[in-house]
């Protein structure tokens, strides 16, 4: 397998207020930093799935790689050129080879817009006029397992499902080698889900997709995805193969995440609730090791270093100074 | 189910008017909460589970019919309420808990207005006993410093918090009854784990009883003792938790349970599904409502509706496969 992606000590910054006001209300850093440090690659043909709270930087992340949000530091590397310097030709070359699914989908297609126009809108943007738009809709509507008299219907009636499907027929528009896939299936009922993601994996097989899932859902990514990470205040602190980190997490959040999936067995009830409380804000980030205020074994350490990034394994890595499987001799 | 119960309904049957025709959203279903028990109704989007839970307070939209049924609060029946009676029953003796914490809260009013306002039946003591109340109360949902967040407005707390604030509001009228329609799928997996520890720690305390619906089956299996399985507005199983997950009988309950990818315990790619769309509750098929989708339906269940089969002493399903 190749390397599709790889992003190399990618840092997203946000402006939260101006110099003055920063002084007046006395924060240090006037900047929020959603994504902090983060490298990892990507195989063609693999799904890497980023796990993490709400406000862990995941989604950020997502859009920095396809340049959606500026990036303040570091690369992504794509094919092996550098899409997102300067220049803006590049991009819109990049954008065709790169999709991104929105998480919600009735949300992300235009209301006022057929099925036809949305799935085929790509075509316009990127100047291929001379498509044959109708066909176009109803090969990319079968290729995702819906009929093509959909095509003259308008957003609102479609069914959830209907309406994740479209969102894929979609992105597949331009025929990417990339989708980010930002939730695929938040919200959907159990069984719906499952179609959604054996269509994913079809998909992959049959067109040789490369997968970025962005998802909190950690029982989809253990079945559906090759390689994990799992974000926190914008960091990895843990990032490694999907298999390794749900055998035995080295992380206490990864572990602490693992732990607060609700076990489908009443005979299997947890007394105790492992994580606490809640992310803290980006504003003010905690001192030495970000997770320490939530962390059940943090130390002195803990709160004074931050610690540096270490190989557990060839490709397993994590930031902890304690971590709760020590490393290969 | 035990005899004494907070809410028992029976037969219930709810069509809502609309321009495309009727739709028979709930066909007689029945439904008890025994008294300090939490019960978890279990269905997927259009199985009625929201509409239920509307009902039990009397909050159906105008375009609702009842097509009969009762719907028994301590006896006393929902649907015949007059205004006072459903005002004496709402927020005080049956309080609910919605999904979206955001929504449920006033944002231009702070909470501490919102929760001392809640209490405006009580006329024996006075504001500052109940802003008194109040602090108790978010003290006992964890919320750190609730003296001082009294003057907070709802958008200064986390989503988290607002699902604490807002449980914290149903509880201060001490109701026999409360209704969580999906308070945890705004939130996030530790925060999920943190809510529904908070829900068993509140049973406990107040001794009420829980309605709480979801459509997320290792919720139920946390927190429930009795479940029911809502299928297109129809009651297809019920029994108590270790019934459900250990002895399903119907087969749209095994099917769901199958597809859970949380409890398969081999990786795999390709993941179960439940293959057809939920029947078009305008026009409901004759026989068995999951027929259309069941692996396992045979010439009777697409001709005859199959009723109620119990199964011991705790369980029922409405599955012809079930005949003794």
């Amino acid at each position: 397998m190749s390397t599709l992606l790889e992003v190399d000590r990618l840092h997203v910054r946000f402006k939260a207020m101006g110099p003055i006001k920063a002084r007046l209300v006395g924060i240090e850093n006037r900047f929020l930093d959603a994504v902090l440090d983060v490298s990892f690659a990507v195989q063609a043909g693999s799904t890497f799935a980023l796990v993490g709270e709400s406000g862990s930087g995941k989604s950020t992340l997502g859009r920095a790689i396809i340049g959606l949000v500026p990036v303040h530091a570091g690369t992504v590397k794509f094919d092996g050129a550098r899409p997102l310097d300067r220049g803006g030709s590049r991009l819109a070359a990049y954008r065709r080879h790169v999709a991104m699914m929105f998480q919600d989908p009735v949300a992300s297609l235009s209301p006022r817009l057929t099925v036809r126009s949305l799935i085929t809108e790509p075509f316009a943007i990127h100047g291929l006029r001379d498509k044959d738009r109708d066909a176009e809709a109803r090969r990319l509507l079968a290729l995702v397992g819906l009929p093509p008299d959909l095509v003259g219907r308008y957003p609102h009636q479609l069914s959830g499902g209907q309406a994740r499907r479209v969102g894929v027929a979609r992105s597949l528009a331009l025929s990417p080698k990339l989708i980010i896939a930002d939730e695929p299936t938040a919200g959907l009922d159990v069984s719906v889900q499952g179609e959604i993601l054996n269509l994913l994996t079809r998909l992959q097989r049959e067109l040789g997709l490369t997968y970025i899932i962005i998802t909190h859902n950690l029982a989809v990514v253990r079945h559906v995805s090759d390689e994990m990470a799992v974000m926190y205040m914008g960091r990895f602190v843990e990032h490694g193969p999907t298999k390794a980190i749900f055998a035995q997490a080295a992380h206490p959040y990864t572990h602490g995440l693992l732990a607060a999936q609700p076990v489908p067995d009443p005979d299997r009830r947890r007394d105790n609730v492992e994580l606490q409380g809640e992310v803290p804000s980006l504003a003010r980030r905690p001192s030495g090791c970000e997770f320490h205020t939530r962390c059940p074994r943090a130390q002195e350490l803990c709160r004074s270093a931050r610690p540096e990034r270490q190989t557990l394994a060839p490709g397993h890595d994590h930031r902890c100074h304690f971590p709760l499987v020590p490393a290969a001799a | 189910m035990a005899a004494d119960c907070v809410l028992s309904i029976e037969g219930l049957a709810i069509d809502f008017l609309t321009p495309r025709g009727r739709v028979h959203a709930l066909r007689n279903v029945a439904l008890d909460v025994p008294r300090g028990s939490i019960v978890g109704i279990v269905g997927e989007s259009g199985s009625g589970k929201s509409t239920l839970s509307l009902a039990a307070l009397g909050l159906l939209p105008e375009n609702a019919v009842i097509g009969g049924g009762r719907i028994l609060f301590n006896g006393a029946d929902v649907l015949t309420m007059n205004k006072a009676q459903l005002r004496d029953l709402r927020g005080r003796r049956v309080s609910m808990v919605f999904q979206d914490p955001m929504t449920t809260l006033n944002p231009v009013l702070s909470i501490g207005t919102q929760m001392v306002d809640i209490q405006y039946r009580d006329r024996s003591v006075d504001a500052a006993q109940k802003r008194q109340k109040a602090v108790a109360m978010l003290q006992r949902v964890g919320i750190p410093d609730a003296e001082q967040r009294l003057a907070r407005y709802p958008h200064e707390f986390s989503g988290g918090m607002r699902q604490r604030i807002a449980i914290a509001m149903g509880l201060l009228g001490n109701p026999e009854l409360l209704i969580a329609d999906e308070p945890t799928t705004a939130l996030d997996v530790t925060l999920e784990a943190q809510i529904i520890h908070l829900l068993r720690q509140l049973r406990r305390e107040f001794k009420g009883s829980i309605l709480f619906i979801s459509h997320n089956l290792g919720l139920i299996a946390e927190l429930c003792d009795y479940v029911v399985i809502l299928y297109a507005g129809e009651v297809v199983e019920h029994g108590t938790v270790h019934d459900i997950f250990h002895r399903p009988r119907h087969p749209y309950t095994e099917a769901l349970l199958v597809c859970d990818p949380a409890r398969l315990d081999d990786v795999r790619r390709e993941l179960p599904t439940i293959p057809g769309d939920v029947p078009n509750l305008l026009q409901i098929p004759t026989g068995c409502v999951f027929a259309p989708r069941c692996p396992k339906a045979f010439d009777r269940c697409r001709q005859q509706q199959p009723t109620d089969h119990a199964v011991g002493a705790t369980q029922s399903a409405r599955c012809h496969l079930v005949t003794p």
